[in-house]
Formats: C-alpha cells, structure tokens, sequence
C-alpha cells in the first residue's frame, strides 16, 4: 500500500498543495483536476522526484525517500514530457532503460519485443526514433514504464498524442495491469479514467476534493443536471441563469445540458449526472479559461 | 510469579538474539566503492554507461591532437617552458571537465531527466562512475603527455610537470564532484566549471613567466600532500555521491533543475 500522510509542497513562499492524505492499494487512480492544479507536483513527490515540503510518503509502512533505488526498482514512470534519444530505434532505448532499471540483458531482450507488441510498435522496431509521430513515442513511454513490470504505475497526462484507436487499446491495457498493481494515472481528459477508473482523485483549491468512486462522485449532482430544448435566440439568456455543461444543435433547435438546483419546468428532463458533470461543475471557472 | 506466567516471557538470550536479527536484517549495507563499481558494471554494461561512446572517442581524439600538435611543434616554435607547466596546468582537466559533464548536457537536451532519474540506477550513479573512470584515464593521457614533453625537450623537467599535471586534475576532479552535490543548475554546473579555465588562461595569456614562477614555486612535498589528501577526499566523495543517489534517490536536484 502506497501512503501519502499531510502532504505539503511550497515552491518558495508559493503553496502548491497543501494537507494531502491519500491511499493507494491495487487498482487504477484517476488523478483529474484542470492544468495548473498540482497533479504532476503530487506525481513528482510519489516517483521521488520532489521532496514534500511536510508530510511523508510511505510505501508499505517505509518512507520512499528512504528506499532509494529499492522504490524506484518498484515503480514505472512515465513523464508528461518523456524524452528520448533521437538516433536511438525503440528497442535500443528500451534496452538502455532496462539496464538503468536493473534488468538484465537477456530479461530484457525477452521483455521487449512483447512490449512493443503491446503498444502496437513491432513494426518500427529498428526505425529511429526522430522519426516517429507524437503518438508513437508516447507509446514507447507506456513500454518504458512497463519495462520492470513496477508494483506502481504512475503515468502522467499518459494519453496525450494518442489517437482514440489508441486510447481505447490503452484503457483496456491499463485495466488488465491494475488487477495486481497500483496504477496511477493523471489527466485532465475525464474520457481517460471514466471507463477504467476504480476511484477518482480531484484536487481543488491544493487540496484533494474528492477521492471516491465514479458513482459516489456523480451522486453528488444527483437531481441537478437537465437536459432541454430551445430555439437558438433563447440561448443566451438561458446561460446567464444555468451552467451550462454542453450544448448541441439538433433539427434546428439547439439541445443544452445544464445544471439547476431544481426542475422548475416541464420543458426539462432530469439526466444522470457524469463525471464530466462534476469537473464541470466543480471547475467552472477553470473550465471557462482553459475553453478560451 | 506462577509458571503459566514466566513463560509468556522470553529469556534474555533470545531477546538479544532476536533484537540482533531484526537489526541485521534491517541495517542497510554499505558497499565499498569497488563493489558498487563492479556491480554497477555488470548490470549496466560499458555499453549503456558510455552510452556517448562516439562523443568521447571524439573528446579524446581531439585532445591527442592537440597534445601532438602542442609537442610537435614546440620544437619549432621554440615554446620556453614556461608556457609548458601554465598550458599543463589548464589543459590536464580539460577533458576530464567535458567528459564528465556531458551526459548532463545531452539529458537536458533530450529531456530524458525524469525517466533516468527514476530508475534503479539513475544518472548521478552513472555519472560519479563515468567521473571515477575518466579521471583514471586522464591522468594516463596526461602523463604520457608529459613523458613525450620530457623526452623532446631537455629542459623540461618531468616530476615537476607531472605534480601540476595530477594537482590540477585532482583538484579539479574534486571541485566537480562537490559541485554535482551542491549545485542545483546545468548552468551553474558548467559555468562555475569554465570560470576554473578561463582563471588559468587568464593567468597563461596575461604572464606566463608570472604563472610559471608562481607553480615552480610550491615545494614538491607540498603538492603531494595536495595530491594526496585531494585524492582521499575525491574517492572519499566519489563513494559519498553514489550512496547518496542509492539510498535516498534525487529528489534534491530537481527543484532547481
């Protein structure tokens, strides 16, 4: 079990998170907050990266800074920006990393080609990777992280580059590797962890918001998302009452998704909340700036 | 006391051997240097820890150049040897510094910080191994240097040449080492690192003779005392950087990285 007991981070005077308690056992974490919100300084702390400001970070009862390399023997990383080694192919960067990762070599020759298999890149094996498309190093990243089959996956904003073809390959990877592992995943995209999530972490304000299952979450919107329909020169006004979460046009009316304390017409049909409803609802302002 | 009572309780012998167990199995063993060196070469392999072997054939391969070139042509030139023990003195770590430091310069380019920071073996293990290997080798590119310097000119006088040689590896060996541990910026890594050259090529473009005068000066007992204790606290620090990185991971670069 991976422990992170009233955790603070300061950069200078500036407080970034502050009194995070969390607790990781076998499954996937959804870490999902808006850009800016302090997932990757927790991400940092939780791979050794960065030293909390206060509080500790314990892996089955023993401080992860303490453990030096017998913690990072245990975890798989991979970086919101993951770099590489432009003359090297895949699997000669690979090979690099195991040897940093303490595998040996013939471990490593074995491991590779199926983990290339896995991220769909056995046919560029011998390509150099300057070559390769953002999506495709995005994937050598997810093998790399996989490379010493880690206790503890830990991947930052993993999908970004990846086609849908792709993120649905790498959803249904990471569920399959969460049965016997601790899979942290970070994201501002809600599609990324809606499906494979077992519990979702928000953090707001530097703390951590929420840290439950999908369902708990919704229920906290249960009885306040609508959807309606209306004609276009009404939209306006109607936004400036009710949150609106999406909008679509459909046979020259247009359809809106909203929020309201309590159905005050008939024109309105109560909906099940989503988990894009609260990150809506919760980050509105984020949302607002992050849509300009 | 009854009987069923005395049993719940160990003997005094079994308690020290228990709490001797249980402080064996959690003290953290201490490798010597040569054992973490060794293990580190088995594991990663030569090939992955110089991984820039095209880079370093290059550095070296430049730098032999330049030492024929320099000894070549000296003869020509007639070079008075003052400019010799100056030139020595700001050429010996010269390659070493380069060496050594690239690796960090490549890992800012290419963003591969995090990832290699956070595997077993990170880059400042792999790093104070380059550094322990290259200040070996530098010291024999050195020396054979000055043996080929002492062999063309008659003048030249090769323990003197020698002493400069080590002292000005060592002690710059052992600024580098101190300043990977403390220094938080590549920036100020390397800048710190070229203000050293750039103080001894002051001192060589500005007096020479000066310059000579002020490095024939230091007894020769006193630069082995130099080499010596620069030596012991290089190792000793050598040792120091990997355990650090070992045990207790990097977390003290990255803030200012």
């Amino acid at each position: 079990m991976l422990t992170v007991t009233n955790v603070n981070k300061k950069f200078g005077n500036e407080s970034i998170l502050e009194d995070i308690q969390l607790e990781f056992s076998n499954g996937v974490y959804g870490l999902l907050a808006p850009n800016g919100a302090g997932k990757t300084t927790l991400i940092k702390m939780l791979t050794t990266l960065l030293y909390p400001t206060k509080g500790e970070i314990l892996y089955e009862g023993q401080n992860i800074f303490s453990m030096g390399e017998n913690y990072r023997d245990l975890i798989g990383y991979l970086p919101q920006q993951f770099g590489y080694y432009k003359n090297y192919n895949p699997y000669q960067y690979l090979q690099y990393l195991a040897a940093l990762k303490g595998i040996s070599k013939q471990a490593a020759n074995e491991k590779i080609p199926k983990l290339l298999k896995l991220v769909a890149l056995e046919d560029a094996i011998k390509k150099k990777m300057r070559k390769f498309s953002g999506g495709m190093i995005q994937r050598v990243g997810i093998a790399q992280a996989m490379l010493n089959d880690p206790k503890i996956l830990i991947l930052d904003e993993p999908t970004a580059g990846l086609d849908p073809k792709e993120r649905v390959r790498f959803r249904n990877l990471l569920s399959e590797l969460a049965r016997d592992r601790i899979v942290i995943l970070s994201t501002h995209i809600v599609s990324d962890v809606e499906s494979i999530a077992n519990q979702i972490i928000m953090i707001k304000d530097k703390q951590v918001l929420f840290k439950d299952s999908i369902q708990i979450i919704c229920q906290k919107l249960q009885g306040k998302v609508f959807e309606t329909e209306m004609n276009f020169d009404r939209v306006q006004e109607f936004r400036r009452h009710y949150l609106s979460l999406s909008e679509r046009q459909e046979n020259g009316r247009m359809m809106i998704r909203f929020i309201a304390e309590e159905g005050s017409s008939s024109n309105w049909k109560q909906v099940n909340p989503t988990l894009e409803d609260v990150f809506l609802f919760e980050y509105q302002d984020h949302s607002l700036e992050q849509l300009k | 006391m009854d009987k069923n009572n005395q049993s719940l309780f160990p003997d005094e012998r079994l308690v020290e051997s228990e709490i001797n167990t249980i402080v064996v199995k959690g003290m953290v063993k201490r490798d010597s240097l040569a054992k973490m060196l060794i293990s580190m070469y088995k594991q990663i392999g030569i090939r992955f820890i110089m991984r820039d072997y095209k880079e370093i054939i290059a550095a070296v391969a430049v730098m032999a150049l330049f030492m024929y070139v320099m000894t070549k042509n000296g003869q020509t030139t007639q070079y008075k040897q003052t400019h010799y023990y100056g030139m020595i003195m700001l050429v010996s770590p010269i390659l070493y510094m380069f060496l050594s430091i690239f690796p960090f310069i490549q890992n800012k380019l290419n963003e591969t910080y995090e990832v290699e920071m956070t595997c077993k073996y990170n880059l400042y293990q792999i790093a104070a191994f380059r550094m322990f290997s290259f200040s070996i080798f530098c010291f024999l590119l050195n020396t054979i240097w000055i043996i080929l310097l002492a062999m063309k000119f008659s003048s030249f006088q090769f323990v003197q040449a020698f002493l400069i040689s080590t002292t000005s590896l060592l002690l710059f060996s052992l600024v580098l080492i101190y300043i990977l541990s403390i220094v938080k910026t590549l920036i100020a890594k390397v800048g710190i690192q070229l203000s050293w050259i750039g103080i001894n090529l002051m001192l060589v473009i500005i007096d020479s003779t000066v310059y000579y005068k002020l490095l024939v000066s230091v007894p020769w007992y006193l630069y082995g005392m130099i080499i010596c204790l620069a030596s012991y606290l290089y190792v000793k620090k050598i040792k120091e950087f990997m355990l650090q990185n070992k045990l207790r991971g990097v977390n003290g670069y990255v803030n200012g990285y």
